[in-house]
């Protein structure tokens, strides 16, 4: 498909109010504002089809024709460019990228309301983003895109930037006015809905950057280019984000109705290192998960909801079989958590409890109950809060226990992840193998469940010519070896003959010993010969013992 | 605190309130880079917060939330920075870090201190 929201992304600083001009840049405003009444922009959209593109969907024609048409009323527009919502990228990129393009649909939006202040609020984390905004904004007011009498015409019209503090709540457009006003973010009540009552009780129109940065185009290509594009419900382009295991991340603009296949195959370049798709999340992390039995299912509003998840965002997460579902649930319910709020009782500690639950669980803590318990606290939340921050921290844990209990109740029964046990042939970061070497059974079995516990592969040996051999034949990360043992290689033996092989001289060694009345560290400081980096003393305490893996490993540290 | 509630004339619980609410309003002095390491889902796919924070906390010898004794850095763990394409991610100051590897978190890091040569002794080889 032809580039429209994403055609500037490749021309060199298009944010450069002249480059973007020779690109054809403000003719939209100029046919907008010279050629239209506002009633006919609102009519025009409203034939597109246009919905908002933030998450929820509503249809932009509506949401302008609910303001109202009195001229000696305040009207506001906000910008929202607080985009937080895990696995989205397109606004910062669009207002990056290409910021003239948004500011056209701001200045056309304004027009056709009736708006002559128009705040753009973006998140605190965005400098370089709030840095283009403000100077894209000036650069406008010079060549007269802003300001009073805009192209000649009676429309006035100011635009500021507001820049946000590091909440994702503000995305909420209510807890956005709040937070524009200065106060704590939190969610208004609706109705009224800020088309009759915004900020500072005025009549507000809040738009998601990329429904801005379509309204040029329909002004310039028509109603019908825009209708033409898409399924019945979902017209137009979309800008998809799609990240996670997949070849080729980044943002694609294709038809509103684009099938997840496509989507991940032949755009994104299929899933990395040639594995399989285990879960998808279709619209950004609020939106329930799917599984690759819906790889058909046309993006659009419509279609989503009929398997039971939404388009959101349009942010396509994917998921690889080797990842550990309960793990990446436990990370989406730990954002939850964080950026509840507070205002609602349901959502405050329903998203804490659900973070406690799910890290208990994740961590092999888990009881057989806990499972129901997730899905029962989770429905309570549905329907009970005042946004809609409450029921999307569920849409995770409810989709992924539908499509994946085995995993959970694998994590409960046997705390571990199911996935540790795939072999993973091309991923180099597996799990360390440590190689134990005793003559005293009972100690390799015990040091066996100890680190088995903790998600260590171990291998057992019963004296040194063994440990020496199983070294060669399993490449271990790691061993622990008694130092006396009734064999004809003891550990020292065993350490020296390892030096000697260029391929085990390099694995650290922990020597345990149960005769704690000699200085071995200092018997050896600096041998040649013998080869060890730490001595343990039996008994060993299970939380030393792990400590001391847990450092020697850590010199193999990979990010 | 008290000088906002006073020139505003409004009680000081709201403004703590407004204060203690925003993620990017710090109660107490940061160092001069706070990195903050993204700890969305596509980021922690790619490999990133956990293996990255671990990695910083242990080059820094300081904990989430904690900051170098020399105030030089500040290590904080943060949500979704709308990287998710070129995970993983951090943010240093004003400046976001992209598609990071070991090697680049180590030139990074090497910049940053070498525009104050004091900073040096507290990076660990690693």
């Amino acid at each position: 498909m032809e580039k429209t929201l994403l055609k500037n992304f490749d021309v060199p600083h298009s944010g450069n109010i002249d480059v973007y001009i020779a690109h054809g840049g403000y003719q939209a405003v100029n046919k907008a504002l010279i050629n239209f009444k506002p009633k006919q922009i609102i009519e025009l959209i409203k034939n597109s089809g246009l919905r908002g593109r933030g998450g929820a969907g509503f249809p932009t024609g509506l949401k302008w024709e609910l303001m109202p048409d009195d001229p000696d009323v305040t009207k506001y527009l906000v910008v929202n460019t607080d985009e937080g919502e895990p696995g989205t990228f397109k606004d910062r990129y669009l207002v990056e990228k290409d910021p003239h393009q948004v500011l056209e649909g701001v200045i056309i939006t304004a027009y056709a309301v009736g708006a002559h202040r128009a705040f753009v609020y973006i998140r605190g984390e965005f400098f370089s983003g709030a840095k283009n905004w403000i100077k894209v904004i000036a650069d406008a007011y010079e060549r007269g895109f802003l300001g009073e009498n805009i192209l000649g015409t009676k429309f006035n019209l100011d635009v500021s930037v507001h820049r946000g503090a590091g909440a994702y709540i503000c995305g909420e457009e209510t807890a956005l006015l709040e937070s524009l006003e200065g106060k704590r973010g939190i969610p208004r009540l609706k109705p009224p809905y800020p088309s009759k009552v915004g900020l500072w009780a005025q009549p507000t129109l809040v738009h998601n950057v990329e429904t801005l940065a379509c309204v040029p185009h329909i002004i310039l290509k028509g109603s019908e280019w825009f209708a033409n594009i898409g399924t019945k419900e979902s017209k137009g382009p979309k800008i998809f984000c799609v990240s996670g295991h997949v070849e080729k991340p980044g943002n694609y603009e294709l038809p509103m109705g684009t099938t997840l296949r496509e989507i991940i195959y032949e755009h994104a370049g299929g899933i990395k290192n040639g594995r399989k798709i285990k879960a998808i999340i279709p619209g950004g992390a609020s939106t329930p998960m799917l599984t690759p039995e819906h790889l058909d299912v046309p993006m659009a509003f419509e279609s989503l909801p009929k398997v039971g998840s939404m388009l959101g965002t349009g942010a396509v997460i994917v998921m690889d079989d080797n990842t550990c579902i309960v793990n990446a649930v436990t990370h989406l319910a730990k954002f939850f958590a964080h950026e509840s709020c507070g205002k609602c009782a349901p959502c405050r500690i329903g998203t804490r409890t659900m973070m406690k639950l799910l890290g208990k669980i994740e961590a092999g803590k888990g009881r057989d109950e806990d499972i129901d318990l997730l899905l029962d606290l989770a429905n309570s939340l549905r329907g009970t809060t005042f946004c809609p921050l409450g029921e999307a921290s569920t849409n995770p844990v409810i989709s992924s226990i539908k499509y994946f209990r085995d995993e959970y109740e694998y994590h409960i029964k046997k705390k571990q992840c199911m996935t540790t046990e795939v072999p993973i042939s091309d991923k180099p970061e597996s799990v360390a193998k440590i190689l134990v070497v005793d003559d005293d059974p009972d100690f390799v079995e015990i040091t066996r469940f100890i680190l088995e516990s903790n998600n260590y592969k171990v291998i057992g040996a019963s004296n040194g010519s063994e440990g020496i051999a199983k070294a060669k034949e399993e490449e271990p990360d790691l061993i622990i070896s008694d130092i006396m043992m009734s064999s004809v290689l003891d550990g020292l033996d065993m350490s020296w003959k390892m030096q000697e092989d260029e391929k085990l001289k390099h694995i650290p060694i922990i020597m345990v010993t149960s005769i704690a009345n000699t200085d071995y560290a200092s018997l050896f400081p600096t041998d040649q010969y013998i080869h060890v980096d730490e001595f343990l003393f039996k008994p060993v305490p299970p939380d030393k013992l792990l400590d001391a893996v847990k450092r020697m490993l850590s010199s193999k540290v990979s990010v | 605190m008290d000088y906002v509630a006073k020139q505003l004339s409004i009680p000081l619980k709201d403004v703590y309130s407004t204060a203690s609410f925003y993620s990017l309003f710090r109660m107490k002095p940061a160092g001069e880079y706070v990195i903050q390491v993204c700890e969305g889902l596509s980021c922690f796919l790619n490999g990133g917060a956990e293996r990255l924070v671990d990695y910083l906390s242990k080059k820094l010898g300081i904990k989430v939330g904690e900051t170098t004794p020399d105030g030089k850095f500040t290590l904080e763990v943060v949500q979704c920075l709308a990287s998710c394409g070129t995970s993983p991610t951090m943010r240093i100051n004003d400046e976001l870090y992209e598609n990071l590897t070991k090697e680049k978190v180590n030139n990074i890091l090497e910049q940053l201190v070498g525009e104050n040569a004091n900073g040096k002794n507290i990076i660990k080889e690693l």
